[in-house]
């Protein structure tokens, strides 16, 4: 059976792409400037193998499918321990579950900060390339480690696109006026979606996973079905 | 109600204690392959239980974790809506409460098993919601 549900990139090879991808992009940005050399468009192609691509729940295992399907993370039913709902815990975080995705979310967010902060005029890094990282992945950020505080995320949400929006437009001209405001709705959309969606935590011979699904008790409720018929 | 066979349940909770399988095997004369059959069999048995309760009094399911035997669901009594926090407890079966109305010998059997490191209720409470 296929499932529509997006396994996020938290640990293994899904993780070591993200985070190839996304530091070998922030990176590649400044060595490319310095030395001239144009390899940093490389990098966000990797990131196509730490996307999520739905899951299989077969009689025996759930197949979380990642990078056009060539990453599967096979999960035993009967290795799994813990299943929680992490949108409904009342102090549910992901940060506690998954420490190094954490970090990598908080390291792009300080590269992005550093680079808000190099010297320089009209540095199109500095002032263009900075806000849209730190807006977008600290909003990405609050959605994934804070997910029943909608209030926090919904106030990040508009600081965020408020900060994307005017600081280029202020320190660059109105050219990025356009392009800030399609961005802007990239974070609507992610707010939107991620509050729609529920987090759901599983841990299976000690590893954990993150998953989001539209429904959390149907999610639930398919995995019941499936052990029970395996139950012994 | 749901209660583990004792061969089962032995093992269970010796893991739930923080054993790992290779000692418990050796402290019960069988396999580490008989731990571990027993281990996935008790998972099932328990997340089943769990699942059960929910069914029957329309509760949402929040967590479920069968390796320490412990559930959090969300439900309506009267209107109102309320924690009820379960917990599997060796040689009874399941027990579930309302809210923070926790007795002591959960806030024991939760030391025991590991979820918490101190017998008080609000960090027993902390850790089932986090």
């Amino acid at each position: 059976m296929r499932l529509k549900l997006s396994a996020f990139p938290v640990r293994g090879a899904p993780l070591f792409f993200l985070a190839v991808s996304l530091i070998g992009g922030a990176l590649g940005v400044l060595i490319q400037a310095a030395k001239g050399e144009n390899f940093a468009w490389v990098f966000p192609y990797l990131l196509v193998f730490s996307a999520p691509l739905g899951a299989e729940l077969n009689g025996k295992e759930l197949v979380l499918l990642h990078g056009f399907g060539l990453i599967r993370e096979r999960i035993p039913l009967d290795s799994i321990e813990e299943v929680s709902i992490l949108s409904r815990l009342e102090h549910g975080t992901v940060a506690r579950h998954f420490r190094a995705y954490a970090a990598l979310w908080v390291l792009l967010v300080a590269f992005a900060v550093v680079y808000l902060l190099l010297p320089g005029e009209k540095n199109p890094i500095g002032a263009y390339f900075a806000p849209l990282v730190i807006s977008m992945y600290t909003v990405l950020f609050l959605i994934l480690m804070l997910p029943r505080k909608r209030r926090i995320v919904y106030l990040s949400a508009f600081i965020a696109l408020a900060f994307l929006v005017l600081y280029p437009l202020v320190f660059i001209g109105p050219e990025t006026l356009l392009p800030g405001v399609v961005f802007g709705f990239f974070i609507l959309w992610a707010v939107r979606t991620f509050q729609s969606e529920e987090l759901i935590l599983l841990v299976a011979d000690g590893k954990s996973y993150l998953l989001a699904y539209r429904d959390g008790n149907e999610f639930l409720n398919l995995l019941r079905r499936v052990a029970n018929a395996q139950a012994p | 109600m749901l209660k583990l066979p004792e061969g089962m349940e032995r093992v269970w909770i010796m893991r739930a204690k923080g054993m790992r399988e290779v000692d418990i095997a050796e402290a019960l004369g069988i396999s580490r392959q008989a731990v571990n059959k027993a281990l996935k069999d008790a998972r099932v048995k328990l997340f089943e239980a769990f699942f059960a309760i929910a069914e029957t009094f329309s509760w949402d399911v929040v967590r479920v974790n069968a390796e320490k035997g412990f559930a959090v669901f969300s439900g309506k009594v009267l209107g109102k809506r309320v924690r009820v926090y379960a917990f599997y407890l060796p040689g009874k079966g399941i027990k579930a409460f309302f809210g923070e109305d926790v007795p002591d010998y959960i806030l024991q059997h939760a030391l025991e098993v590991g979820i918490i490191k101190k017998p008080e209720k609000e960090g027993l409470i902390k850790a089932l919601e986090s």
